[in-house]
């Protein structure tokens, strides 16, 4: 299989989409019948919707260049799919509002509680989907586990009221917005890819000082995504140091101090 | 004519993907092994697949040198660097053939001779001969966009649209979904996004809006899409039991890439290295998002390393012999069960003390440690702590993982690997403690 194949040559990608054209070739058919066979695959579609895909791919044999991936030290998938997926993408779709009952973490739960869906995230750390929604009461962003609600009501209102809220919630995320600093400890800088690798699911920029070799990262991301920061700076251990944002420095400081603690006596 | 590369391409983009903004353009030229001109130039090509593919890119972010390429995580629910997929080059005139052609057929199947008469018809353009018409033809129908029938010539093909037309709105919303669902979490996805891609322009035009999408996908190493067209090939190549010749990089070294210079007279020696191997399998590190090749250059040979990002000038080599190439399989496989990610080394059995999180009844910890934790299990539970045990190749590619517990996790054996980590949580405090 080659991917570089002239049949998606940009300009012939674009002179088809002006004229409404999407061939779907037969590399891109066999990967569709491999999902297909995915144990997932089942929920996403009505029997009959399942049944027209699986007769349309069924040529189309499973590749055999598929089966030689390993892969390591992945999570457990716990959910590709979930059954409130369907529904909530639907809402979600027809802008419209959710009475959710729901369960939360820390125990007292949610009756009632009339919101705007936002969108649905799928954390490819937690392997677990999320629900992004905006309270209409109290106007707090929240994002709730979907394993953790309990049902979902749909409530019909005018899109524009719907869209109303879009740079309510615009505003809530850039609200949530943090920055911190990262060097690469230089005597580590043999490692530099490793380490850009273990960022690179951030938002980031790189600064590289040639005259003393030091890399810094700057990161950003939302207030609700530090502890995943946090674990991925103690992941590379003494390979970085937060050189600005004296909450993550606390709290590595504190980690650091606390694990140490688990080892008595100490060394010295 | 030398067959089109995309090496310097995708060297390029994961450089300026990982190194986000850290070099000006002679630095970045100089890790490239290209000239300033070749890295201009290679940049513009990229910027305008991109800005041609996606239209969303703004015209504030097509003038800055970097801007445009780089990624929005906030923003975008496409895989950003999908667009390098899209630059094989085509002539101008392949692109208005094929086009046209594809369009005629939509409208209605037709025979080689009707298509001529189609091109011969409209004055504007040039009319392809027949056997160069007859090449796309075949071309096309090889690749499963059109189809050919009637028992005899003439033939007629027709636009394979099969999967639009048969499914309703609503089924092609859960489709789309199911795709970009499964090409976001599953491997290969290359292939799925392409589809993705094309489900979502059908649908915005079906819905007469774009504003539809609902999914967000966090912490996505996007970068992984890079090196699938080597793995894919790999993997061929591991299906087919065929030997690879690649010229390798080490990740250590300064340099990615290295022009290639097509008149031998001017050809030099290459810092990269070349590589003629059995290979024997491909994988995909989960925790940095990175895809590794192990092979073996003969049966009794040492097992090789490689990471999948540093090869360059992949091509399919000789035949292995069957017997000689199952045997080395079986003990790569034999190996590897044990390793964490690709350490062959000795096991050691790996005991940890991880203790639940306090004033909450949900043990993230614990669920952490069981959905992450490969093939290790849990001996002993307590109110506040449990025990987890893993036998695993070698202490170093499991370390990091540890470490991410912070406070959360002691190490309880082997004991050298307690020393390390209380050396290390001494240093590590060190670094903070002064601040």
């Amino acid at each position: 299989m080659n991917l570089f194949d002239k049949i998606h040559n940009y300009q012939l990608v674009a002179r088809l989409d002006e004229a409404g054209l999407y061939p779907v070739t037969s590399h891109e058919k066999a990967w569709l019948a491999m999902m297909l066979a995915h144990p997932a695959a089942a929920h996403f579609f009505a029997a009959d919707t399942l049944q027209k895909l699986q007769q349309l791919t069924a040529t189309h044999e499973r590749s055999a260049d598929q089966a030689s991936f390993v892969e390591k030290a992945g999570a457990s998938t716990k959910q590709v799919w979930h059954p409130l997926i369907r529904k909530l993408r639907r809402i979600i779709l027809g802008k419209n509002h959710i009475l959710v009952h729901s369960a939360t973490r820390k125990g007292p739960a949610f009756r009632k509680q009339r919101g705007v869906p936002y969108k649905l995230e799928y954390s490819l750390v937690k392997k677990d989907w999320y629900l992004i929604w905006l309270t209409v009461d109290s106007n707090q962003l929240l994002t709730t586990p979907l394993s953790l609600i309990q049902s979902i009501k749909e409530i019909y209102i005018e899109d524009e009221w719907y869209d109303s809220f879009l740079p309510v919630i615009a505003g809530k995320l850039a609200a949530r917005k943090k920055s911190a600093k990262i060097l690469v400890v230089r005597r580590y800088n043999n490692e530099l890819q490793r380490i850009l690798y273990a960022f690179s699911c951030f938002d980031k920029d790189v600064a590289y000082d040639p005259d003393t070799h030091e890399y810094t990262i700057t990161l950003r991301f939302l207030q609700d995504e530090q502890e995943f920061i946090l674990s991925r700076l103690r992941f590379l251990g003494l390979r970085v140091k937060v050189v600005e944002n004296d909450q993550l420095k606390k709290r590595m400081a504190e980690s650091a101090a606390n694990a140490l603690a688990r080892y008595v006596p100490p060394l010295h | 004519m030398a067959r089109e590369g995309f090496d310097k391409e995708m060297q390029l983009l994961r450089l300026m993907f990982l190194t986000a903004g850290a070099y000006n353009r002679q630095q970045l030229a100089q890790r490239l092994g290209i000239s300033v001109h070749t890295l201009d130039k290679t940049v513009k090509k990229l910027k305008e697949i991109q800005s041609t593919i996606y239209q969303y890119v703004t015209d504030e972010e097509k003038k800055g040198y970097y801007t445009q390429l780089r990624y929005n995580h906030f923003a975008v629910t496409d895989n950003f660097l999908m667009f390098l997929y899209h630059a094989k080059s085509l002539k101008e005139s392949e692109v208005e053939r094929l086009s046209r052609l594809l369009e005629q057929l939509s409208q209605q199947p037709c025979s080689t001779k009707e298509l001529l008469d189609c091109f011969l018809s409209t004055p504007t353009g040039e009319v392809p001969d027949e056997k160069t018409l007859r090449q796309d033809l075949k071309y096309l129908e090889e690749l499963g966009v059109i189809q050919k029938s009637g028992e005899a010539r003439p033939f007629v093909y027709s636009f394979a649209q099969d999967l639009w037309n048969c499914l309703t709105e609503d089924e092609l919303l859960d489709l789309h979904d199911f795709i970009d669902i499964m090409a976001n979490t599953q491997l290969p996805a290359v292939p799925g996004y392409f589809l993705r891609h094309k489900t979502q322009r059908f649908l915005d035009r079906r819905l007469q809006r774009e504003d539809w999408q609902a999914f967000l996908f966090k912490y996505h190493f996007v970068s992984r899409i890079l090196d699938e067209q080597q793995a894919l090939i790999l993997a061929a190549a591991i299906t087919k039991q065929q030997m690879v010749e690649f010229c390798y990089f080490t990740p250590k070294r300064s340099k990615f890439y290295d022009s290639q210079n097509t008149n031998p007279a001017f050809q030099r020696d290459s810092s990269g290295k070349p590589q003629n191997v059995y290979p024997l399998r491909v994988i995909f590190d989960h925790q940095y998002g990175r895809w590794y090749l192990l092979a073996q250059e003969s049966e009794n040979g040492p097992l090789k390393k490689y990471r999948v990002e540093g090869m360059t000038q992949l091509a399919l080599g000789k035949q292995a012999h069957p017997d000689a190439f199952a045997r080395m399989r079986e003990r790569v496989d034999k190996q590897i069960q044990t390793s964490w990610l690709i350490d062959t080394g000795d096991p050691v059995t790996i005991r940890l003390r991880f203790f639940h999180p306090k004033h909450t009844p949900h043990s993230f910890i614990k669920e952490r440690v069981e959905a992450q934790g490969q093939w290790g299990s849990i001996t002993e539970e307590t109110r506040d702590n449990f025990v987890y045990e893993i036998t695993v190749n070698g202490t170093q590619e499991i370390t990091p993982w540890i470490r991410s517990f912070g406070s959360s996790c002691e190490v309880l054996a082997p004991a050298f690997l307690r020393r390390q980590f209380q050396k290390e949580w001494e240093e590590l405090l060190a670094y903070y403690e002064s601040v």
